[in-house]
C-alpha cells in the first residue's frame, strides 16, 4: 500500500542520519557489535511503530535516543544485567569481575573492534553502573548539553552534573589502574627477560 | 580561588559550562598549582579519549538496509493484521448486502417476470378463517375502481342464480391484492352464502391434496371449520371459492363457474 511506503519514506527520511550515532551509543554502553546492532534495530522498530506521536519540530535525536536507552534498558534487564547507579565501589569491583569474564566469551569480531576503540576506556566504562554511565555517554560520545540529558533522562539538571562528576572520577581511576597494570606486566616480563 | 573550590569546577570547565570570569579564575589557578593542573590534564585526557571514541566504531556495512527491511516486513505485518480483522467481517457483510440485494430487487424482479408477485403468498386456510371476520374487507362495489385498485383485470365470474351482494379487497399482508366477491342466493330453505377471491395465478395456496378434474380445471377441495372451500387456476387467475354449502353443492358450482 502507498499508504504504508510513504509513511515509511518520511520516517528513514528523518532518521537515517542518526543510524551512526545510535550505534555508537549502543556499542559503548552494550560493549558488543551484535548486541548493538539488535538494539538499534529495535529502536527503529519501536520508534517507526510509535511515529505518529513524535512532534515535528522537536528534538528528533533526543527521541530516538531515550528510544535506544529504553531498548537496551529492557533487554539488559531480560538478561539480569541493568544495575542500579547506586553501586559503591565494591559493587564496581564486582562489576569488573564479571566484565573481565564476559570478555573471555566476546566474539572475535567484537575483540577486534575492542582493540580498535580504546580497550581500556570500553572497560573502564562497562564497570559504570547504568545511572552514571548514560548521562556521561550522552554528554561525551552525543556532545548533548546538561538539558537535553536531563530530558532525556527524565532527571534534573543539577543530578546530571553531580553523576557526570562522579563518572569522569570512576573511568579516570580504572584507566589508571589499567595503566599501573600494564607497567606491571611489563616489569614482569622484563625481569622475566633478564632471567634468560 | 583555592583548590577546594577549584577541583570541583574542572569537570564544568571541561565541558564548556563555565562563564568567562569562571574560566579566567581557574585557568589563572592551575598556572600556580600543579596538583590542580595535574587533575585537569586527567580530565582532558579523557575527553581526547573520548573525542577519539566518537568515530568508533563505525555503521557496519549494509546496516541501514537491514533495518529498511525490517520496517517493511513490519510494514506487511500490519497490513497482514488488519486484513485478518477486516476478513471475518466481510462474509457477514457480504451475505447480509447479497440477502439486501435479493430481497429489494432481484427476487421482485424474477417474479414480476414471470408474471407472478407471491412475496407473501396467501393461505386459503387464511382466507377461509378471515371471511367472517370484521374489517378484512376493502368494500369496492364499482368494477372500474376495482379493477384500478388491484391492479389487475378482474375476470368476471358467471354464476347462474346467484346476486352478488358485496365486492371489494381483501386486506392481507400480502402486497398483492386479492379481489374478493360475495354472493348470495335466495332459496325457500334460506340465504345461501359463496365467496370469491380471485388473485394472480400462485398467489393462493393450499395444503389440500386431493385434486378433482372438473369439466377441465383441476381443483383442490378443502375443508376449514364449517366452510368448504375449493381452489383452482384458469386464465392466469386463482379462484378461491368459499361456501358453507355441502362439497357436492360447490362441487357443482365450481363446474359451472
Amino acid at each position: 500500500m502507498k499508504l504504508f511506503h510513504n509513511r515509511r519514506q518520511e520516517f528513514e527520511k528523518l532518521t537515517w542520519p542518526l543510524g551512526p550515532d545510535l550505534f555508537r551509543m549502543a556499542y559503548w554502553r552494550l560493549a558488543n557489535s551484535q548486541d548493538a546492532e539488535d538494539a538499534v534495530q529495535d529502536t527503529y522498530l519501536r520508534a517507526y511503530r510509535s511515529f505518529n506521536t513524535f512532534q515535528a519540530g522537536t528534538n528528533l535525536k533526543a527521541w530516538m535516543t531515550r528510544i535506544l536507552i529504553n531498548v537496551i534498558n529492557d533487554s539488559l534487564k531480560k538478561r539480569g544485567r541493568l544495575q542500579d547507579f547506586r553501586a559503591d565501589e565494591d559493587e564496581i569491583d564486582e562489576l569488573a569481575a564479571i566484565a573481565d569474564q564476559s570478555a573471555v566469551a566476546r566474539n572475535p569480531e567484537t575483540q577486534l573492534i575492542e582493540q580498535e576503540i580504546h580497550p581500556d576506556l570500553l572497560a573502564s566504562l562497562q564497570r559504570l553502573p547504568t545511572g552514571l554511565l548514560h548521562p556521561l555517554l550522552l554528554r561525551e560520545l552525543e556532545d548533548m548539553s546538561y538539558a537535553e540529558i536531563a530530558s532525556i533522562l527524565g532527571i534534573p539538571t543539577g543530578t546530571v552534573m553531580s553523576r557526570l562528576f562522579r563518572a569522569r572520577r570512576i573511568v579516570r581511576e580504572q584507566l589508571a589502574k589499567s595503566v599501573e597494570r600494564v607497567k606491571g606486566n611489563t616489569n614482569i616480563a622484563g625481569n622475566a627477560h633478564e632471567l634468560y | 580561588m583555592n583548590c577546594i573550590e577549584v577541583r570541583p569546577l574542572l569537570d564544568l570547565l571541561g565541558d564548556g559550562a563555565l562563564d568567562t570570569k569562571d574560566t579566567a579564575l581557574i585557568l589563572d589557578h592551575l598556572k600556580s598549582c600543579s596538583d590542580c593542573q595535574a587533575e585537569w590534564n586527567d580530565i582532558e585526557q579523557l575527553h581526547a579519549s573520548f573525542q577519539q571514541a566518537r568515530s568508533k566504531p563505525e555503521l557496519p556495512a549494509g546496516f541501514m538496509d537491514k533495518v529498511s527491511a525490517r520496517l517493511k516486513e513490519e510494514d506487511r505485518n500490519v497490513q497482514k493484521r488488519f486484513l485478518q480483522r477486516a476478513v471475518p467481517t466481510v462474509p457477514v457483510l457480504a451475505i447480509a448486502a447479497t440477502l439486501l440485494l435479493v430481497g429489494c430487487f432481484v427476487w421482485p424482479a424474477v417474479e414480476k417476470q414471470n408474471g407472478q408477485v407471491s412475496t407473501t403468498l396467501a393461505s386459503a386456510d387464511r382466507l377461509v378463517e378471515d371471511l367472517g371476520a370484521a374489517g378484512t374487507l376493502d368494500m369496492i362495489s364499482d368494477r372500474n375502481e376495482l379493477t384500478k385498485k388491484v391492479g389487475y383485470d378482474i375476470k368476471q365470474v358467471r354464476l347462474p342464480e346467484w346476486r352478488m351482494e358485496n365486492s371489494g379487497i381483501y386486506k392481507s399482508q400480502s402486497h398483492v391484492s386479492i379481489a374478493r366477491f360475495d354472493f348470495i342466493k335466495k332459496t325457500q330453505s334460506g340465504d345461501q352464502h359463496l365467496s370469491c377471491y380471485q388473485a394472480p395465478a400462485g398467489v393462493i395456496r393450499t395444503t389440500a391434496a386431493n385434486a378433482i378434474n372438473l369439466a377441465g380445471k383441476q381443483v383442490q377441495f378443502g375443508t376449514h371449520g364449517k366452510f368448504q372451500f375449493a381452489l383452482w387456476s384458469q386464465n392466469g387467475r386463482d379462484y378461491l371459492f368459499v361456501t358453507e354449502l355441502p362439497k357436492e353443492q360447490l362441487q357443482e358450482i365450481v363446474r359451472g363457474a
